[in-house]
């Protein structure tokens, strides 16, 4: 609870700047609310006037009552503008910070086993904070301003129409709220789920509708949908159920409350404490106050997920990286040669997978990597590009230890095509120029003949402009990696690290990306971890990989 | 209003949607009757003439009311909701009927990822069309009037001066609508991008990083979604009007309500009872014309997401035959004349003619573009519509039930699909009766027995979408087991090895040359030496069968095959003297 407080404190912090500008929309949301029980009060004193019979003073109540409805309409838009203007300025706040907190963070941080899942999280997290701080806060403010104004109004009537009103408003505003949260958490979070699933079946059954139709099974998966479908269905009925069950009672209370001011008021009128009109005006200033407060009745699902969400948010803010980036020290400018010393490596608190690592690759070399897989030679690229460091031991360039090389001048140095690379969607251009945004267009079409790209390309509609999104499953996987491959042709690195780079790529492609990468790389030096004999044959020494230890093989 | 074509869609749930409108118009009525019980009780305060036994008679009734709008209520949402999922599945039906009858011609403009986008995407966005815009049209359409009734009663005038304001409202959305028009979607849409694009450089950060553009783009990042929220601002201002001005006239109209029921009561031509009740309920009145306003953009969502699909199920339909390909031992294919075009216009493939039985490999060559795919979705029995001639055992293809037809033929390409799903299942996708052993005999024959090994969940596994937690070769030699699982007569392979590394090729084709043994195997190449030892090579080109014979025949030819040898022979080169080089190394 302490977290959660302390996290949310952190994150009003963050939001700092934006305060006064929410304050100001939820005081135009309570001035817009607040205008309606006022036409009807307007609307009341009328029917008084009329009632014992004095002059009625019509285009005075009715000019008023215009005037009100023009408050209520241009607060609401206030309200509206500048709640807006905090949710926009927020999204892109909390963007940047978790940006810039990942940026610190990665790789390290990306490379955990449940990062896919960390990346919806936090994608995720921002939006229901942004929907807290923009969309919460201020409904909140809201009704409690409003619901204190109508009860003072209620208690100048007379304390009893007051003690009636503070007893409503809790019971609409707070109690009611919770009993719904209570309700709909679990269910919500189960319909979420289901409908995740679903979405993810048909996106699957309808991908591979070609493939069901020709083995037959059209009638298996169109049972499997709909019998997801039904149980998605029977979900959705259930919580619409209790959600409206919940808006029904705060109706119900909201009439039940009216029907106690007017029991209240025929005993007090009855026994000549209060005259009728007061009564009138008693239940129709708080019959009319009523949906400012009904409205939190559809807020409380909202609040605990964006707690967490606050935590989690925070948490990632301040997580301290694996690495820590050396934004000074040693500037080398070229590359001289990289060498482990005694290197052991674990992952977390994981067994080690590299032990006593004696490695050495000097300027020219090109060295080949093998093993099968989780061996651990990856890892061992991975410390050579300062992803990690070592438990144990040391990772030297130029005879400098990686902790004090200026970790973007070993980013120029090196330059790698690691195994999940990923395309953006992006121009396929733009996807080549991550290696070299200054690259020229001729470069780029070069870079992308070398990986044997240029013919598929030009081949569509929009070439090089064609996004890699629109291509859809039309780009396999191989041409993905070859895309990925070729942003280190149009860049400049000394030392060339390259984790599986042919492993979705048919032979003769293979062939040529590798000769094409000795051909621009000549002279330079070059790390390819592979399990494929094919792609170590083009290196001068081979290692493997096996149990943690290093053995030259070649 | 309401989209003409959903709404027939919808034709067999409209008793939902019946029982959903009917609930919310009774429990508008419930409402009214528990104002006009606050009206009595009102008037009876005020004349002075109130008394308990009033109050607690009225309880009860309020009681009734109110458990009575809870109970029409929950009618009302589960109504709706079934309507809405009634709907909505029915679509689903249909599409996926269309498209597991009916082969998508026209690839270029649906591609199997959009389409799927769609099923998902486009239909769920449909729910709360269906679910809240289609009930409240016709709430909106019986509930006013209603009211307007009752007030009527009591006074024409405060129900005439109530009418003239209703117009006011779908005009000023009109007007707006027209101001804002065309951007609202824009903006939104930019939003959404600037969500996604959020996502994908935290996605693709370590990429990022490595290439050291993490800054560059972090920066452009920002400078989006400034931009973005600046224009955004610039557009709410326009469209937030809206709200002013229909809350203007809802205000302002149950004012002039109330205003008109003043006078009308003062000339003693509306009773108390009646003003009061004016006063309760006149923007009531408004209410639901004013939710119907909200949803307006729900509709306009659902409408446009609607025309995408209505283009998927309006796409012209295969024309397929009834007559059943018996199954046998031996099958022949012959081709004559064979022309196909999917537009009526460009010529895919032209006067082609073939050959092939059980027993041989027959390869099919060509460059991209040159019609083999096309062939291919013929003869594996998708694609209807061609002219000449195209038989199996002497059944013409267009006159066969294409079902018949995929009981014999098997078909494994590039973009063939593995599922989410248990390696089990997926397996079994291939034969559902084939019991375990069965299906890791299957994976011997692919040599993926040594990595079913070394999985720890054996045949629990769970592959990720489409394969995505195994590598190139790994998933195509799977996709293959399973095609073996399921034992066809005829075997289609459509550019299956073009992902996967040297290795796993050389065993695909090795389960290729083994299946010709006793099957029909038909091999689309994209590589010239896997197809060198075919029983015959057909060689097409822009369309049309400009060579056939045995590689030996083909080479001494000069033509296309030729060329696409020696092209490759050069890429080739190098190969082979790194191989050379391995072995003079060992």
């Amino acid at each position: 609870m302490r977290r959660t407080s302390s996290a949310v404190i952190k994150l009003l912090k963050l939001a700092g700047p934006l305060t006064p500008m929410l304050l100001f929309s939820a005081f135009s949301g309570a001035v817009s609310s607040l205008s309606v029980p006022a036409i009807f009060l307007l609307g009341a004193y009328g029917i008084e006037k009329l009632l014992y019979g004095n002059p009625l003073i019509l285009w005075s109540v009715f000019g008023g009552m215009l005037v009100l409805a023009l408050v209520r309409g241009v607060f609401r838009y206030t309200e509206q503008y500048t709640g807006h203007y905090v949710a926009f300025r927020l999204l892109a706040k909390l963007r940047d910070q978790v940006f810039t907190a990942m940026r610190r963070l990665a790789p390290a941080k990306l490379e955990a086993r449940n990062s896919g899942e960390l990346v919806s999280t936090v994608t995720g997290d921002i939006e229901l904070i942004e929907v807290f701080y923009a969309h919460t806060i201020g409904p909140v403010l809201i009704g409690v301003t409003v619901s204190t104004v109508m009860t003072i109004v209620l208690w100048m009537i007379h304390p009893v129409f007051g003690m009636i009103g503070l007893a409503a408003y809790l019971t609409l505003g707070c109690v009611i709220p919770i009993i719904n949260y209570q309700h709909e958490k679990d269910k919500g979070t189960a319909m979420r789920r289901i409908a995740g699933q679903f979405h993810h079946l048909q996106l699957d059954i309808f991908s591979g509708i070609r493939d069901i139709r020709l083995f037959g099974r059209k009638k298996l998966y169109e049972q499997k949908l709909m019998n997801m479908e039904q149980e998605l269905s029977h979900e959705e009925i259930q919580l619409g159920k209790n959600a409206f069950f919940l808006r029904g009672l705060g109706e119900s209370g909201l009439l039940f409350f009216t029907f106690a001011i007017l029991f209240a008021g025929t005993i007090l009128v009855s026994s000549g404490i209060l005259v009728g009109s007061s009564v009138l005006y008693a239940a129709i200033a708080f019959f009319a106050s009523s949906a400012p407060v009904l409205a939190l009745n559809q807020l409380g699902n909202g609040l605990i997920p964006a707690f967490a969400a606050c935590r989690r948010v925070v948490q990632l803010i301040e997580e301290l990286p694996a690495v820590k980036e050396a934004a000074s020290g040693y500037e080398p400018s070229t590359f001289e040669d990289v060498e482990l010393g005694q290197v052991d490596f674990g992952y977390d608190d994981q067994p080690e997978i590299l032990k006593a690592i004696d490695f050495h690759l000097d300027k020219g070399d090109k060295i080949g990597l093998s093993g099968a897989s989780g061996s651990g030679k990856s890892t061992l690229l991975k410390l050579i590009m300062r992803f990690w460091d070592p438990t144990h031991g040391e990772v030297m360039l130029n005879g400098e230890p990686m902790t004090l090389i200026q970790t973007r001048a070993l980013r120029v140095i090196e330059g790698a095509s690691l195994q999940d690379a990923f395309l953006f969607n992006q121009s396929i251009a733009d996807n080549i120029r991550i290696g070299n945004p200054n690259a020229t267009d001729e470069e780029v079409a070069t870079a992308a003949e070398q990986v044997n790209l240029k013919q598929m390309i030009d081949r569509l509609p929009h070439g090089f402009e064609t996004k890699v999104g629109e291509l859809g499953d039309r780009l396999s996987t191989g041409e993905r990696q070859r895309l990925a491959l070729a942003r280190l042709f149009v860049r400049d690195s000394d030392l060339i690290l390259l984790d599986e780079p042919t492993s979705n790529v048919d032979r003769l492609n293979e062939h040529m990306i590798l000769r094409a990468l000795d051909e621009r790389f000549e002279g330079k030096s070059m790390l390819i971890v592979s399990h494929r004999r094919s792609a170590l044959n083009h290196t001068d020494a081979v290692y493997a990989m096996e149990q943690g230890r290093l053995k030259k093989i070649r | 209003m309401i989209n003409k074509r959903l709404f027939r869609l919808t034709k067999g749930a409209r008793k939902w949607l019946f029982i959903s409108v009917l609930n919310s118009y009774l429990s508008a009525v419930f409402y009214m009757a528990s104002m006009l019980l606050f009206a009595l009780l009102l008037q009876s305060i005020l004349m002075g003439q109130t008394a308990l036994w009033h109050v607690l008679f009225a309880l009860p009734v309020l009681l009734a009311l109110l458990f009575a709008r809870m109970q029409t209520n929950g009618h009302m949402v589960a109504a709706a909701a079934r309507y809405s999922n009634a709907a909505r599945s029915m679509l689903r039906r249909r599409l996926y009927e269309k498209v597991s009858e009916q082969e998508i011609r026209d690839r270029g403009s649906f591609s199997a990822s959009e389409l799927a986008q769609t099923a998902a995407g486009g239909i769920d966005q449909l729910s709360a069309y269906f679910g809240r815009y289609i009930p409240q049209v016709f709430s909106t359409m019986l509930i006013p009037p209603t009211i307007l009734l009752v007030l009527g009663v009591f006074n024409w005038v405060v129900a005439l001066v109530l009418v003239l304001c209703v117009p006011l409202i779908p005009l000023s959305i009109l007007v707006i609508r027209k101001l804002a028009k065309g951007q609202s979607r824009k903006y939104w849409r930019a939003y959404v991008s600037l969500g996604e694009r959020f996502l994908e450089n935290i996605r693709g950060l370590t990429t990022l990083k490595v290439f050291q553009m993490d800054e560059t783009i972090h920066r452009e990042m920002n400078q989006n979604a400034e931009r973005f929220r600046t224009s955004i601002m610039q557009v709410l201002r326009g469209q937030l009007n809206s709200i002013t001005v229909m809350d203007f006239i809802v205000y302002g109209g149950s004012g002039a309500g109330i205003a008109a029921g003043l006078i009308q009561a003062s000339q003693g031509n509306l009773n108390l009872v009646g003003l009061i009740l004016v006063l309760l309920l006149s923007t009531e009145f408004f209410l639901p014309l004013r939710y119907l306003g909200s949803l307006f953009h729900v509709a306009m969502t659902g409408v446009s997401a609607a025309e995408r699909l209505f283009q998927f199920l309006d796409l012209p339909e295969e024309q397929y035959g009834e007559q059943k390909l018996s199954a046998t031992s031996s099958y022949r294919i012959e081709a004559h004349e064979l022309s196909f075009s999917y537009d009526g216009t460009r010529p895919i493939l032209q006067s082609i003619d073939f050959e092939a039985q059980t027993g041989e490999r027959i390869a099919l060559v060509g460059q991209s573009g040159s019609g083999k795919s096309t062939l291919q979705r013929l003869v594996s029995g998708l694609l209807r519509g061609y002219k000449g001639s195209l038989t199996i055992n002497g059944n013409e293809w267009r006159d066969l039930d294409p079902d018949s037809v995929f009981q014999q033929v098997g078909l494994m390409s590039s973009d063939s699909r593995l599922f989410t799903a248990t390696l089990r299942e997926n397996l079994r996708f291939g034969n559902p009766n084939a019991e375990d052993a069965a299906l890791i005999a299957a994976l011997e024959r692919v040599n993926l027995r040594s990595f079913f090994d070394t999985l720890s969940g054996g045949l629990d596994t769970v592959l990720t979408e489409n394969g995505g937690n195994l590598s190139g070769g790994q998933k195509q030699r799977l996709i293959m087991a399973r095609l073996l699982l399921a034992d066809r007569s005829i075997y289609l392979f459509d550019e299956a090895t073009s992902n996967v590394d040297a290795d796993s090729e050389e065993i695909m084709l090795d389960v290729m040359r083994a299946l010709a043994q006793e099957k029909l195997v038909i091999v689309i190449a994209h590589r010239m030496y896997s197809i060198r030892d075919a029983d015959r090579i057909y060689v097409l080109d822009r369309g049309a069968m400009v060579q056939s014979g045995t590689h030996e025949t083909l080479i001494s030819e000069e033509g296309a095959y030729k060329r696409l040898v020696e092209e490759e022979e050069k890429m080739e080169k190098g190969v082979c003297a790194d191989e050379k080089n391995e072995l003079g190394s060992h």
